[in-house]
């Protein structure tokens, strides 16, 4: 549905984007990540055509891309990008913000009571915007993005300012629009919560993708424990790891069980009950990889 | 899509307080205007009259006896003595018979008057002083208002304020430099506003002409409602202090390289259709500086200048008369033959003035079009986005 090809961004000295290669289909959800300052938006912005890459293509269903201005109003009619909070009318309603999105892409206003009971915002949303909290907002910019009802969306930062209810509340409205076919591209700093909704997550750094992480399907499993540095240092002396294990971020062992036989695992696990720290097994999730990534 | 898109618009507009404010004042102007203009020491036809006594008195009282010999100047002195005996009648004729009816004896007694003035002119005003020449342009202008007035049977006006008369002087006021900035002020931000809002508003599946289209359609039509209902609340305030006058009331117009006299009611007509195709052609080009500048100061700034660069270089002595059609933009100028008499171009009339507002719409909505093309052929180049240095 959505393929980028050799996409490079530079602005001044700095590459943002550096031939980023990339392909999506539809029914997917995909996790982006990246600390502050290191490509996400623009790389939003160039599948949106709001920033013209330095080189690179991007199309979409093999055929579509910005070539013209009506072919960018083709792919534009397939895809709706996540407002930001700042950016809404405070003089407006939320209603008026919902019904802009839904006549815009669909022409009709009938699925958005829909969409405001879903999201419980009847109580306010015929309030004007300037009245509304953060996590008010947030969820009116997620529900102009459902008015839209696009077959492609990329939602930056989607759950900010929500607490938890909401996080959990927007979790399951992903989830239900993932099983209608929709691609979903979300940039968003709850890297645990992606792991609920996301089918893979992206790791971007110095420009390129550097990690793909597949939720589908059995991933490899690891003994996880928090340990300090001294404590590690200890085990790596006195014992010998695997030659795939990990040390995350300088806390985080993880010590992979793929290939050991269950007494091993058993040994590995007499081994580290000492240290009285929780131990989890199971395959590395988005924090665990962000911290290898970013924080090593 | 379009119209879905113009209504989200008009909320925008109708809530929009800049605008609301300027629309204010553009249907203040009218009725402000008339307390004021009523207040004022407006020549009426009697006093008119015995100014040009006066000035005919000061012109043999300076007229050069040498100049009495030669037989141009002799023709001139007798001219003179002629008119001097025209204007008494005239004055007279106003004493006695008034202007509760068509005064023709008056109205003759004037039209003789004129073709004494321009026979002056043919004789190149020998001898009489500058200070006292009545120009070409008022004689003709004068001629074809009486000449309108005796074939359709017109009593004159003695009240300058009277709603009809009174309109047409606010017209005059307002056509050019203040209009042109109230329109550039208001239009200042056609495009910048929805910068703002650009999260909210960039990805719309509609073409950057038809946004463009849509905004300049209702700016358009909320400042023709405010426009209309200045002009009827200074008209009924104006009708109601001094009356409502005649809407068959001669107005001098330019027209094809003379003056002619048309009804009030198709001023009116000639001078609104004029302003909407003003609007129009300011609000694109406010569109057109906000594309290219990203400053709804640049913007208003860059239309006061170029719309001041023919006179300026009319000052200097810089020959740039080919300029000329951007001060179409101040129509009552055009419509009154004074932008035609400034750049010595008999051309300049509403006809020609309507044709080049229209090349002008079209040739700015064209350059919108130009650019938004040539950012699609450009390729390579990084383009300024809406994101934090850390939010990239």
């Amino acid at each position: 549905m959505l393929k980028l090809k050799d996409v490079s961004v530079a602005y001044k000295d700095k590459k943002v984007l550096d031939k980023l290669s990339l392909t999506a289909e539809q029914g997917e959800v995909i996790g982006l990540v990246a600390p502050n300052g290191t490509g996400k938006t623009t790389l939003f912005n160039v599948i949106a055509n709001f920033l013209k890459p330095n080189s690179g293509t991007v199309s979409f269903h093999e055929k579509h891309s910005y070539r013209s201005e009506k072919e960018e109003i083709r792919i534009h009619k397939q895809l709706a990008t996540f407002p930001d909070q700042s950016d809404l009318f405070e003089e407006l309603s939320g209603i008026d913000h919902l019904k802009l999105y839904a006549n815009m892409w669909q022409k009709t206003t009938k699925h958005v009571p829909s969409i405001v009971e879903a999201l419980h915002m009847t109580g306010y949303v015929k309030k004007k915007v300037r009245t509304y909290s953060l996590g008010m907002r947030q969820r009116l910019c997620f529900a102009m993005m459902e008015a839209a009802d696009t077959p492609m969306m990329l939602m930056d930062e989607v759950m900010n300012g929500l607490d938890l209810s909401n996080v959990a509340l927007i979790s399951q409205r992903l989830n239900d629009l993932k099983k209608k076919e929709k691609l979903i591209f979300v940039a968003s700093h709850l890297l645990e919560n992606l792991d609920l909704y996301a089918d893979r997550v992206l790791f971007l750094k110095d420009g390129k993708i550097i990690h793909e992480q597949h939720f589908h399907g059995d991933g490899d499993a690891f003994i996880k424990i928090s340990l300090e540095k001294e404590q590690y240092q200890h085990i790596k002396n006195t014992y010998s790891l695997p030659d795939d294990y990990h040390f995350i971020a300088n806390h985080l062992l993880c010590i992979p069980i793929k290939d050991m036989v269950m007494d091993s695992q058993a040994e590995w696990m007499n081994r580290l009950l000492p240290f009285n720290r929780e131990i989890t097994i199971g395959p590395l999730g988005t924090i665990e990889y962000y911290e290898k990534y970013f924080h090593s | 899509m379009f119209w879905k898109y113009f209504l989200f618009e008009t909320k925008l507009m109708v809530r929009n307080r800049k605008n609301l404010f300027l629309g204010a004042l553009l249907a203040l102007f009218f009725p402000i205007f008339f307390f004021y203009y009523s207040d004022t020491e407006v020549e009426t036809i009697e006093s008119e009259k015995r100014s040009e006594q006066a000035m005919i008195e000061a012109t043999f009282d300076s007229f050069p006896m040498s100049q009495e010999e030669t037989p141009e100047g002799a023709e001139i002195h007798e001219i003179y003595l002629e008119q001097s005996s025209l204007v008494n009648y005239q004055l007279y004729y106003l004493a006695f018979v008034g202007l509760d009816e068509t005064n023709e004896e008056y109205i003759e007694n004037g039209l003789q008057l004129n073709e004494l003035r321009l026979r002056t002119h043919e004789l190149d005003n020998q001898g009489i002083p500058p200070q006292y020449i009545i120009p070409k342009e008022e004689v003709l202008q004068s001629n074809a208002f009486l000449q309108y007035a005796l074939e359709n049977q017109i009593q004159l006006e003695p009240d300058p304020f009277v709603a009809t008369n009174y309109l047409i002087h606010a017209f005059s006021i307002l056509s050019g430099l203040f209009f042109l900035l109230f329109m550039m002020i208001s239009g200042s931000e056609i495009l910048l506003y929805e910068e703002k809002h650009q999260t909210v508003m960039k990805g719309f599946p509609l073409s950057f002409m038809n946004k463009i289209h849509a905004k300049v359609i209702i700016h358009f039509l909320y400042m023709m409602v405010f426009l209309t209902a200045g002009i009827i609340v200074g008209g009924y305030i104006a009708a109601r202090e001094a009356g409502l006058g005649n809407l068959s009331y001669p107005v001098m117009i330019f027209m094809n390289n003379d003056y002619v006299a048309i009804p009030a009611l198709q001023y009116y007509m000639y001078i609104l259709l004029a302003i909407a195709l003003i609007v129009i052609v300011l609000y694109y080009t406010a569109a057109l500086f906000n594309t290219i500048f990203k400053s709804a100061y640049a913007t208003v700034l860059l239309a006061l200048v170029i719309f001041y660069i023919p006179d300026l270089s009319l000052m200097i002595g810089w020959n740039t008369v080919w300029l000329h059609p951007i001060k179409v933009l101040d129509i009552a100028g055009v419509l009154s033959g004074n932008i035609a008499v400034q750049f010595g171009n008999e051309q300049i009339d509403y006809g020609y003035a309507m044709l080049w507002l229209a090349v002008f719409a079209i040739m700015i909505a064209g350059v919108l079009k130009l650019i938004q093309w040539r950012s699609y052929k450009v390729k390579l180049q990084s383009v300024e986005v809406h994101s934090s240095p850390t939010d990239c």
